[in-house]
């Protein structure tokens, strides 16, 4: 009989030591709370790292053509502003503002043959694009504003002719996204309109 | 026989929460998720408020450069009008010319066109010319961007040097 005692009591302290329905419901709501809040979270940062790579990426090709204009305009001899249509530049003529979707760089004296570099802007792709001995590069997308490059002299008064020491603005507007996944505010239509890019740069060597 | 199958009171009692240790509980987690909120919300600013300065630091080389455009040339004959410096002159920007404040906006993402009264987006850049030497010539262009961050109002400075000698 003693077994008999002992084998119930034990089955007595398995039931004390199980969870009640109560206690599983409690746990679980308690879970699931912390679960979602975890969940909530990891949505939150991703849209906010979704939002952050969107405004990077966006204009990353447009920084690094601008830096790479300014280092060539910096170390270059010549540089007009004018209009690149039909694969030809064509300067700004005299008495017009010195403002156009192109810039010619002659990286030495010579101004004659292929010794230049032309940077553009293709309305009807909208890239800037980049022209040396006749190759044609793609540099930055996305660049909707058609002026990009104009002649300034030191007080930002915009040239009417062409000046020795000009200082050349170039400015790059962006309106498209390269995610269209990341929604901003209430509109995910034109969230943003208006993006710029913009930089002025001297020649070193004017003479 | 007899049997006992009573449930004490005392191991019904150890085997729940007390309010104590919930409450404990609560102050850990919110601590927790507090912690990560915030972790979240300061990484957000500080990338907003390195985009800022970038673009501040951008907007003072602007400046710089735009100063840097202007004739110098001290070596050359005297113009026949007698000025000696000012526009068109050999030497356009002396140090002695006070230059105005530039005002404008900053090259951010921005929601919408900022306005003249909004503050948050806008940058004043000030351009001093000072000789560093006579002899030989040597002047500095300092440029200077203040602008403020918008979500904690403090005023922020960043500067651009150049040094420039003349007829170049």
């Amino acid at each position: 009989m003693k077994t008999t005692t002992a084998s119930m009591r034990k089955s007595s302290r398995r039931h004390r030591a199980g969870f009640t329905l109560a206690e599983l419901l409690v746990s679980t709501m308690v879970f699931t709370l912390i679960m979602g809040a975890m969940i909530s979270l990891q949505i939150f940062g991703l849209r906010i790292y979704t939002l952050a790579a969107t405004k990077l990426l966006a204009s990353q090709s447009g920084r690094l053509t601008l830096g790479d204009i300014r280092d060539k305009l910096r170390s270059c001899k010549t540089v007009y502003v004018g209009i690149y249509t039909n694969s030809q530049f064509s300067q700004i003529a005299t008495g017009s503002p010195q403002m156009g979707n192109a810039i010619q760089i002659f990286p030495t004296l010579t101004t004659t043959g292929s010794n230049y570099i032309v940077f553009y802007e293709d309305p009807v792709n909208t890239n800037i694009c980049m022209v040396t001995n006749g190759v044609r590069t793609v540099t930055a997308n996305f660049v909707t504003n058609y002026y990009c490059f104009q002649a300034e002299d030191y007080q930002g008064n915009v040239l009417t002719n062409y000046q020795n020491n000009p200082v050349i603005k170039m400015t790059m507007s962006f309106v498209q996204w390269e995610y269209p996944i990341a929604y901003v505010g209430g509109n995910s239509i034109n969230a943003y309109d208006f993006y710029y890019l913009r930089t002025r740069v001297t020649r070193r060597s004017k003479f | 026989m007899v049997l006992y199958l009573r449930q004490s009171a005392l191991a019904k009692s150890e085997s729940a929460f007390t309010l104590a240790e919930l409450m404990v509980v609560f102050l850990l987690l919110s601590m927790v998720m507090s912690g990560l909120i915030y972790g979240y919300v300061q990484a957000n600013r500080v990338a907003q408020w390195s985009a800022m300065s970038l673009a501040v630091q951008s907007y003072a080389s602007q400046g710089a450069e735009q100063a840097r455009a202007a004739d110098w040339r001290p070596r050359d004959p005297t113009p026949t009008s007698g000025a000696t410096n000012g526009p068109g002159t050999r030497d356009e920007l002396p140090p002695t010319i006070a230059i105005t404040p530039q005002v404008n906006f900053m090259d951010i993402p921005a929601q919408g066109n900022p306005t003249s009264t909004d503050f948050s987006f806008w940058v004043t850049n000030q351009v001093t010319i000072t000789d560093v030497s006579i002899n030989p010539p040597l002047r500095q262009i300092y440029s200077v961007c203040t602008w403020t961050f918008p979500l904690t109002g403090l005023q922020f400075t960043n500067t651009v040097v150049l040094l420039r000698a003349p007829d170049q």
